[in-house]
């Protein structure tokens, strides 16, 4: 069911409404919209086959959600609450923070219940999530090669542990180039609370051309750096600065012959451009605020709930990657507290995100991904009330919906423990390929040139999971 | 994986560079050296012409960038063009040779294969002191250090017999690697990661192998089989790995640099002198208790329990940062009275290396006084140290006769001081318990003496006489000269570490033991003993006489300096699927000349610039295009956008800003406030850090000093693609993107230099003059007549619309690309 504030009819209607403003001549979108017709898309490389997916929002919960308290039910923990972890189970693992020679299992506080026609099983964390349950392909069987997080961030992200590869996202752009060729093709946003950093690596271009790394939107002060004129500098002003700039580039052009000078100019046009665009487009003061409150989205606060709508906006004009990154959820002590708060956080405007776009008929080529680096040890860290859970890379939750994903599924299991993923593993290199795939591409063809050898983003390794393709 | 012998004697780069003289060519009077004569070989046997000689302007200005990274002043430029004699160009090149600046433009690409930066790297991205590293490779550039001793000095420079400090702080070259540090990384994983990057930036930087291929499996192309690679690696893997957590580290250094260390030593000298001629406690004071000249326990607990007013004082020489004089105290049995010595026993707020006292009025429980003293005294040289204890008023210490004013003083000063059961302990350390032991003065100790009454002048010297004044004058300058600081360094295990081959690459997984050795496919890294070789040995056996690769590789990075593409495009792939050279003859008689030359780096400049292949216009030839689309040819000279180093240089120098100072600490030109706060890089226990802008100077030094901080680049460097060096990179890459445009037109540092520009140009009488004026500033050349007639038509009109007319034309003029680009 899809929450009340976001009823399918009144999105609808918000829509029609935004439709009618568009077509009087209105704002945003309007703008972008007419950009992007006058823009030559560029189109790098031909996806293998016809893509399920055109674009891509990836919601990165930075710091690792745990699974057994969220998307994966694990009644005998519950049972053995207090219990020392099984020793078979855990001999020669060695954890980041529990010390302890017997840690002991712990139940999660929070109830699960199966929801929608497909009964899949969510905690009480995501009520609003859970509203959407029939949309989400549910994977419970996801395992990754590292445990502390720059590493396990890096290897989601790029395929390996080390730094210097190219990001999901910036292989999409690579391989996809933009549908507007006004903004950036992978764009970053960032909100939580700040537990871990977050390093521009995550989302860099590694050894790919560097115009495919993410571009991080700050949510706070100019969307972009430096897109503002300087004190003094109207948008006129500028305007002139940018046709001279025009005529003595294409004298020098004359003279030397060089293509990159033609290219340069183009580059300032469409950055004058992008200082109109991207405010407008950052702006979700245009939104109703009807959407605005049924997002969660507060004007003038940096919150993921700003995020996703954000998201939305962005997605809708084309912007072929954009990741979200809610920084606080490395619960190493009071998980019940902080995984509350960062769910509070979370879970409606997840919900609104995915209602939204499929109202506005976006979903089906939207490629929804939520996750994190890893899960939660079933074993608490410290005890008391103020117990927390530690890093867990061997068994964890993601889900997809949207583009070319089945909905309604639940794929793989971890043990009854939900310490190892058991049924149907999903490795991380797995799931990217899946992704890829989505996208019409082909991840074993799917290869960049670097060093004297073809590299990808799932280096020799993945296997497309088919069970999850719709 | 077997390689049949024949895969590596078939492949070009793993046989030495032949003997190959210049070819002969139809039409001597283009060729200046041999370089043109290869050059020109091929172009007449494709029937090309070469392009005709650049422009004096456009020659000022390519010779400047690339020699030293920085424009031509519009002086230097107009004496340039000006100057026909034949030796002109020449003498030009010279003079840029010997510039200073030169090593500061050569070893900003060296960093980027040195992985040079502030920072550790990874999530918990700690500052290191490394800029003694990097005043190092601007020096070597500049003292034109031949390539073979550069070499040696950074791969192993602490192996070297009779290693100067310098030598190992050049070792830093492989300590640079990135080292993960926090509550949690797996301290043995992430040694094995570097020592990973090691090799690899080693293969990119001397080998041009990709060596990182054989780290999971046996190479896929060339013939590196893992076990080789492990072989490599073995050199690489006896470098001490210390600390845990947050304070993991390799080896480190103290160091100073050259002239803080001579003006240290001559100071010390010259205080010790004049501290024979003082007669620091000579003099007589009442009061008298006791009086030893080593350490020692004195066993009577009734002695010396002093429980009014007392003085301490002592002769000291010591480097240990804690260490009690005198104690007469345990907290532990309850038993306190008074203490007095370096560095409080590790009290939490005690700093090392200052003194300290403690006076209790209670002997069960503490009541009474801590006093923690300001200066360092634990540096080795003698020191007179007292304490004066004034019983119900203050605590006071002198050191070397002068009264330390800064003393922090904790809780009330007693009337009396209590009573221990504890004997007197000088110099012979502190225990909880009857027996001293730990705390242990360590270093000379002498004229320890105890009085039971107030001193006034505890040194007993004549403050105002000469002599003490210039003794204290000096001992004020010491203080400020820059103190030595730990760097980073290279160091070797006494005895090396087991190598074991790492199955598919996996620290847990180990394969068979290994001996440090060489690829099969080179040369044999011979050693006179049967030790297995070390690093030492390895930079030795790079340049010794048959080695295919070192030579070649470094010269083609040299070449592809000043053309953009080297002769192997992969610059640091020269394996089997590497480029292939356009000009292999051309490339091998580099190489040997190098070698010749004693591996004379400058010369191999001088060299280049001085060919007619390097002093062809940069006008594309689109017929010729078509048949050599990538002009690998050179029928004309490469355009290359700037680095992002010179973009911003550029900027400042036509700002007449720019600082001309060499080296030293980073600096922090102005860069938004909150980027590192947003990311959370500045949380306590991580990177601990927060960006300062550098007022004054620092705004407008070279950027090769700005603070490079591994997982958050200034915002300006990395839109122009400066590599963030996390990774070894041999070639950036080279992007044109809108961002550009922005940082261009609107950040902050760029728009004061469009400003100051302006101001520059206000000299100048004429709108026409100014505009001329300012061409010559940022391109050395007058405008032609189109730009003129625009240039004037544009001030006009932003003048009527009332907006700064120069400065709207400055920031216009600095963002052309003419501008952002070496032609």
């Amino acid at each position: 069911m899809i929450p009340s504030a976001i009823q399918p009819d009144f999105l609808a209607d918000q829509t029609r409404r935004a439709f009618l403003g568009r077509a009087a001549g209105g704002f945003g979108t309007l703008a972008l919209g007419c950009l992007l017709r006058e823009q030559a898309v560029a189109q790098p490389m031909r996806p293998h086959f016809a893509p399920r997916a055109r674009r891509v929002i990836s919601l990165f919960m930075s710091g690792g959600p745990s699974h057994v308290d969220t998307f994966d039910p694990k009644p005998l923990l519950t049972k053995l609450d207090g219990q020392p972890m099984p020793a078979g189970i855990i001999k020669n693992h060695e954890f980041a923070m529990i010390k302890t020679k017997e840690p002991k299992v712990k139940g999660s506080p929070w109830k699960f219940r199966p929801h929608g026609q497909s009964g899949t099983e969510i905690s009480e964390l995501f009520p609003h999530v859970a509203g959407v349950a029939d949309e989400l392909a549910v994977v419970r069987s996801l395992h990754s090669d590292t445990f502390n997080h720059d590493p396990a961030v890096t290897f989601m992200n790029t395929g390996n542990v080390r730094f210097g590869w190219p990001s999901l996202g910036a292989w999409a752009s690579y391989g996809l180039g933009t549908d507007n060729s006004d903004l950036p093709a992978y764009i970053v946003l960032a909100s939580g609370t700040n537990r871990q950093p977050l390093l521009d690596s995550y989302w860099g271009a590694g050894f790919l051309p560097q115009e495919h790394q993410g571009v991080s939107l700050r949510t706070q002060g100019d969307p972009v750096l430096y897109l503002k004129n300087p004190d003094g500098v109207s948008h006129e002003a500028r305007r002139d600065q940018v046709d001279l700039l025009g005529a003595l580039n294409r004298r020098r052009y004359e003279l030397v012959n060089d293509p990159a000078i033609l290219a340069r100019i183009k580059q300032y046009e469409l950055a004058y451009r992008m200082q109109t665009a991207v405010p407008e487009l950052a702006d979700i003061a245009s939104e109703p605020q009807t959407v605005r409150e049924a997002y969660g989205a507060e004007l003038g606060r940096v919150s993921f709930a700003n995020n996703c709508l954000l998201a939305r906006r962005l997605s809708e004009s084309g912007v072929r990657f954009v990741q979200l990154y809610e920084k606080g959820w490395d619960s190493h002590g009071e998980i019940a507290k902080q995984h509350t708060e960062r769910c509070r956080a979370v879970d409606r405007p997840i919900a609104a995100l995915i209602a939204d776009l499929k109202i506005r008929g976006l979903l089906d080529e939207t490629l929804v991904i939520w996750g994190g680096e890893f899960g939660r040890t079933p074993m608490a860290q410290g005890d008391g009330s103020g117990y927390g859970r530690d890093h867990h890379p061997h068994g964890f939750t993601v889900w997809m919906a949207g583009g070319g994903i089945r909905p309604g599924t639940v794929h793989g299991a971890t043990d009854d423990f939900g310490y190892f993923a058991e049924r149907d593993k999903v490795h991380v290199h797995d799931l990217n390929a899946t992704i890829l795939h989505c996208l019409g591409m082909d991840h074993e063809r799917f290869t960049h040139r670097h060093q004297g050898r073809d590299f990808r983003l799932t280096d020799v390794h993945g296997k497309v999971v088919h069970n999850l393709l719709a | 994986m077997v390689w049949p012998v024949l895969v590596g004697a078939e492949h070009w780069a793993f046989v030495p560079p032949r003997i190959s003289p210049p070819p002969e060519v139809r039409d001597l009077s283009w060729v200046r050296n041999g370089i043109d004569r290869f050059v020109l070989a091929r172009f007449e046997s494709e029937g090309i012409a070469p392009s005709p000689e650049a422009s004096r302007s456009t020659l000022v200005r390519r010779l400047s960038l690339d020699l030293t990274g920085l424009p031509p002043s519009p002086d230097q430029a107009l004496a340039f063009v000006q100057d026909d004699s034949p030796g002109a160009y020449s003498r030009f090149v010279e003079r840029l040779l010997s510039s200073p600046h030169f090593g500061e433009r050569q070893a900003q690409d060296w960093f980027d294969l040195a992985r040079f930066a502030d920072t550790s790297g990874y999530a918990a991205d700690r500052t290191r002191n490394v800029w003694p590293y990097r005043d190092w490779v601007i020096a070597a550039f500049n003292d034109n250090l031949p390539f073979d001793q550069f070499s040696i000095d950074q791969l192993a420079g602490d192996l070297v017999s009779g290693a100067t400090p310098e030598q190992r702080v050049a070792s830093a070259f492989h300590r640079h690697a990135m080292q993960a540090k926090g509550n949690n990384p797996r301290k043995e994983e992430f040694r094995i990661k570097g020592i990973v990057d090691r090799l690899e930036a080693t293969g990119r930087t001397w080998l041009g192998l990709t060596l990182e291929c054989a780290e999971c499996h046996d190479h896929k192309h060339d013939p590196i089989s893992q076990r080789e690679y492990y072989e490599m690696f073995a050199i690489f893997n006896n470098v001490p790995h210390l600390g845990t957590g947050f304070g993991v580290h390799g080896p480190l250094m103290k160091y100073a640099p050259p002239a803080a260390r001579l003006e240290r030593e001559s100071l010390i000298k010259r205080l010790a002198k004049l501290r024979e001629d003082l007669p620091f406690n000579q003099g007589e004071h009442e009061g008298l208790v006791g009086e030893w000249s080593e350490a020692t326990q004195v066993a009577n607990a009734d002695q010396f329990s002093l429980t009014g007013s007392l003085t301490i004082t002592a002769e000291i020489e010591t480097f240990a940062p804690i260490g009690d004089i005198v104690s007469k105290y345990d907290w532990q049995a309850g038993e306190r009275s008074y203490v007095f010595g370096v560095g409080g026993e590790g009290d939490e707020k005690a700093e090392p290396g200052k003194l300290f006292a403690w006076f209790s009025s209670d002997a069960a429980t503490f009541k009474g006084v801590v006093a923690y003293g300001s200066q360092r005294v634990d540096d080795g040289r003698p020191h007179h140290v007292a304490v004066v204890f004034e019983a119900g008023r203050a605590v006071r210490f002198f050191v070397d006769g002068i009264e330390d004013m800064e003393v922090r003083i904790e809780g009330p000063i007693p009337k009396t001081i209590a009573k221990s059961a504890r004997g007197l302990a000088v110099g012979a350390g502190f225990e909880n318990s009857s027996k001293a032991r730990v705390f242990r003065f360590d270093g000379r100790l002498t004229d320890v003496r105890l009085y039971d009454r107030t001193i006034e002048n505890p040194g007993g010297i004549d403050l105002s006489s000469p002599a003490f004044r210039e003794y204290r004058r000096l001992s004020d300058q010491l203080t400020k000269v820059a103190p030595a600081m730990e760097v980073p360094v290279m160091d070797e295990l006494p005895s090396p570490r087991e190598t074991h081959l790492l199955v598919r690459g996996d620290f847990k997984n180990k394969g068979e033991q290994v001996v440090a050795g060489m690829l099969k496919i080179l040369p044999p890294l011979k050693k006179e003993d049967s030790a297995p070789p070390d690093r030492l040995d390895f930079a030795r056996w790079l340049f010794s006489a048959d080695q295919p690769l070192t030579a070649r590789v470094a010269v083609n990075r040299i070449w592809r300096h000043h053309f953009g593409e080297g002769l192997v495009r992969t610059v640091a792939d020269f394996g089997r699927y590497g480029d292939q050279p356009s000009h292999p003859e051309l490339l091998d008689w580099l190489a040997l000349r190098f070698v010749e030359s004693g591996w004379d780096v400058k010369a191999m400049h001088r060299l280049i610039v001085n060919s007619a292949t390097y002093r062809q216009a940069s006008r594309r030839r689109p017929d010729i295009e078509a048949v050599d689309p990538q002009n690998r040819l050179l029928a004309w000279f490469p355009r290359v956008r700037l680095p992002a180093e010179q973009i911003r240089d550029g900027a400042l120098a036509a700002a007449g800003q720019l600082s001309a100072r060499i080296g030293g600490p980073s600096v922090f030109p102005m860069q938004p406030a909150g980027l590192y706060e947003e990311r959370g890089q500045d949380l306590p226990g991580n990177s601990n850090f927060k960006w300062v802008n550098s007022t004054s100077e620092g705004r407008f030094r070279r950027s090769i000093y700005t603070y490079w901080k591994r997982m958050m680049l200034h915002p300006v460097m990395s839109t122009f693609d400066a590599p963030t060096r996390k990774i070894c990179v041999a070639k950036r890459t080279v992007t044109n993107t809108p961002q550009q445009a922005l940082v261009g037109l609107n950040e902050p540092g760029m728009n004061a230099a469009a400003k100051d520009l302006a101001k520059r140009l206000a000299k100048r009488g004429s709108d026409l003059a100014k505009v001329e004026q300012a061409f010559w500033i940022c391109f050395s050349r007058p405008p032609d007549a189109l730009e003129r007639v625009e240039c004037l038509e544009f001030v006009k009109q932003q003048r009527l619309a009332k907006r700064e007319e120069w400065t709207a034309l400055a920031a216009v003029l600095l963002n052309l690309d003419e501008r952002l680009t070496r032609e």
